[in-house]
């Protein structure tokens, strides 16, 4: 017996190890059911050369992705915790310590605000290409649902997370993102009793820095989980792949995941060396600089909030989130078919990046 | 003190004036208690005109008005308490304000520049005679000179600082005499002390010492004075030396030496703060530049001697701080190109992990499809 099989010999005398590699399978890195009560080499066999549906092969691996990614910025954030001080008077100085005196701090804080951006883009993608291949319909309603809830609260995370540095940049940035929440009714409630008003001020960078660290890493976890529960219960069946491929769990997904895994690590670490994030200064509540606006996926919010008239527009923006979140059960009945809901798609896309830019032009 | 006297003491002027007395309540006359009957004398515990208006009650004519200040003003022992200078009347009499007075009561007294029944203490906001509204109250009577300060240095470092020089400080309303024209050196030196040794020390000091021009004001300008870097050659120089003269010429090619000394201290200042938002640290090298910026103020101030080779030295240095600077900050900023080194190693890696995994999967699928 090898060294190694006696080592796992050893330790599954002690722990369950089918266990762990069941916990793990439920945040994507196996699709199916594992008996815990298999040893684990047996577990893995069975795995191994079990069947599975073929989008388990990349490239349609964008669930795990955003999970990795997610598991990217918890390893990051808790990296940076370790020098961060979430006050008026030293949030600004820490980041600055963190990118110009840590070792390697400045790839660890870029790695983790690129990430964060990614993380965004990719959950949107999703959205869109759930949409468009009708992932939405029956049974796949709470799949639909936790995938929003999840962009919605990554969004959070990342509004969150975007004041902590405490630069010119962030904290502007912040304050019209606070103006825009500001004018959603119901959100805005709900941040006002969380956080305590929209001033900027000493309890709102602790805040923030809790729901930043804590509540939101948790309620993605529980998301991210349930959204996997899902799939494992009702598949991504609603994909039309025209070659069908025998997929199992190794190598095929095991190792579309590892290519992943790199190609992400690759991406993170190749935008944080050539496109750094830059300081602008701390931030100073009487200067405003003229190049800063909102966070970039809600640009798009802006010209819906300020140019339509008598606060209508926070409404209508409420109204499309509801909606949004009650899409799969009146959906059907409307997009029926096929060719409109991928017209519609690419309509709702074009739409979002439009406003997106007449927002960006007039941030 | 008794009950009928407390009420007795009670000032009903204000019942039928009710508009000055709103204004003289917030007056430090009557916060010291200087009261109505103080100055115009009367009966204030009574609503009777006639009573009111009997027992010595006077108005005060337009030139009696300095005497009837000065009756306090000049008491040693009244003014002692609140550390005024009791000499104010007879200063105002001798001043060209008082001299002017004695020809004609039409002009400046006492109450025009202090107000009447609203003066206060200089420090108030709202007080005529307050640092912040001196240009206005001076620029009822001197309209002309008002807009010329509105538009000088001095007062846009005033807006800026406040401890720039007002009406006032040049000019003392109650001091005696007008500033004699090869004096202004002095006054100009009270503040710019070194810039009158370089001046006195170069040839224009002795021009001015000996003929009395050039003066200070004449190529800065009197009340619209101008900061010597706005100043052009042509138009302050070629006021008195042609173009192809020697003094001329000199002085091109002083300004040319300090707007590039400049340009070179503004260019490494946009270096440092590129240099911040990489970030790097550039707290020293901020200090080290604000030293080179002293260089470049003491060479302008040493402009005044007009020496070449005293300017070249002090500039000099300013160059030389700021050559220092840029050549440590590139020098970090190359040490950063390391990290660019770093990625193409680190691509070599990535990408052969990813073909390794690719191969070794093909190997496996071939291997398995045999079986």
């Amino acid at each position: 017996m090898s060294p190694i099989r006696k080592f796992i010999k050893w330790l599954e005398e002690r722990i369950n190890l089918t266990e762990i590699f069941s916990f793990f399978s439920a945040f994507g890195l196996y699709y199916g059911e594992i008996d815990t009560k298999d040893s684990i080499e047996e577990a893995l066999k069975k795995a191994s050369v079990k069947e599975l549906p073929p989008y388990g092969k990349w490239p349609h691996v964008l669930g795990i992705l955003t999970f990795l990614l997610f598991v990217f910025l918890i390893i990051t954030g808790m990296l940076l915790a370790f020098y961060y001080q979430p006050t008026l008077l030293s949030a600004y100085e820490s980041t600055r310590e963190i990118i110009r005196d840590i070792s390697f701090g400045w790839l660890i804080f870029n790695i983790h605000r690129w990430g964060a951006n990614l993380l965004i883009i990719i959950l949107i993608f999703r959205i869109a290409r759930f949409f468009y291949h009708k992932v939405w319909k029956k049974p796949r309603e709470l799949f639909w649902i936790i995938g929003i809830a999840i962009l919605i609260v990554s969004i959070g995370s990342f509004l969150t997370g975007k004041l902590l540095p405490f630069d010119q940049n962030s904290y502007w940035s912040t304050v019209r993102n606070l103006e825009i929440i500001e004018k959603i009714p119901l959100i805005a409630s709900i941040f006002n009793f969380l956080v305590g008003g929209f001033l900027i001020e000493e309890g709102t960078i602790i805040r923030f820095y809790f729901l930043h660290i804590v509540v939101f890493p948790l309620l993605l976890w529980i998301l991210f989980y349930l959204h996997f529960s899902t799939v494992r219960r009702v598949g991504l069946s609603a994909l039309e792949l025209k070659k069908v491929e025998r997929v199992t769990f190794y190598p095929s997904h095991l190792f579309s995941l590892l290519t992943s895994t790199f190609i992400i690590i690759l991406i993170l670490v190749t935008l944080s060396v050539l496109c750094p994030f830059k300081l602008m200064g701390k931030a100073d509540p009487i200067k405003t600089p003229t190049e800063t606006g909102p966070s970039w996926f809600i640009l798009f919010l802006i010209p819906v909030i300020e140019h339509i008239p008598w606060g209508l527009g926070g409404f209508l923006v409420l109204l499309l989130l509801i909606l949004l979140f009650l899409f799969p059960f009146f959906g059907e009945r409307i997009f029926r078919s096929k060719t409109l809901t991928k017209v519609l798609t690419f309509f709702f896309v074009f739409l979002y990046l439009i406003l997106s830019f007449w927002g960006f032009r007039i941030k | 003190m008794s009950l009928l006297s407390i009420i007795l003491s009670i000032s009903l002027c204000g019942t039928c004036h009710p508009d000055t007395n709103s204004v003289f309540q917030k007056s430090i006359h009557n916060t010291e208690g200087v009261h109505c009957v103080s100055c115009h004398g009367g009966n204030p515990n009574t609503l009777d005109e006639g009573k009111a208006h009997s027992q010595n009650f006077r108005k005060i004519p337009r030139n009696l008005i300095p005497q009837h200040c000065g009756s306090c003003h000049s008491n040693p022992l009244l003014m002692k308490p609140y550390g005024i200078s009791a000499d104010q009347l007879s200063l105002y009499l001798s001043s060209l304000h008082g001299k002017d007075f004695e020809k004609s009561p039409k002009k400046p007294v006492c109450t025009d520049c202090h107000g009447v029944h609203e003066i206060k203490k200089k420090d108030e906001p709202d007080s005529l005679t307050n640092p912040s509204n001196v240009a206005k109250t001076c620029g009822k009577c001197h309209g002309n000179s008002l807009q010329d300060y509105l538009s000088s240095y001095h007062y846009e470092a005033w807006k800026e600082k406040k401890n720039s020089p007002i009406c006032v400080t040049c000019h003392d309303p109650h001091l005696p005499l007008k500033f004699m024209a090869n004096d202004i050196d002095k006054l100009c030196g009270r503040c710019h002390s070194i810039s009158r040794k370089s001046f006195m020390d170069g040839p224009h000091g002795k021009s001015f010492y000996d003929k009395g021009v050039p003066s200070c004001g004449d190529c800065h300008g009197y009340h619209s004075i101008k900061r010597s870097r706005s100043l052009e050659i042509s138009g302050t120089c070629g006021k008195c030396h042609s173009k192809d003269s020697k003094e001329f010429k000199t002085a091109e090619k002083l300004s040319t030496m300090l707007l590039q000394t400049k340009a070179e201290i503004e260019k490494t200042e946009k270096i440092l703060d590129d240099a911040e938002k990489i970030p790097i640290a550039v707290e020293d090298y901020r200090a080290r530049i604000e030293e080179a910026k002293t260089f470049l103020m003491e060479a302008l101030i040493l402009t005044h001697s007009l020496s070449i080779e005293r300017n070249e030295e002090t500039l000099g240095k300013a160059r030389l701080i700021s050559k220092e600077i840029e050549r440590e900050i590139h020098e970090k900023m190359r040490n950063l190109k390391w990290r660019r080194f770093g990625l193409f190693v680190f691509w070599f890696y990535i990408f052969l992990t990813i073909f390794i995994i690719i191969r070794y999967k093909r190997w496996l699928t071939k291997r398995r499809s045999k079986k």
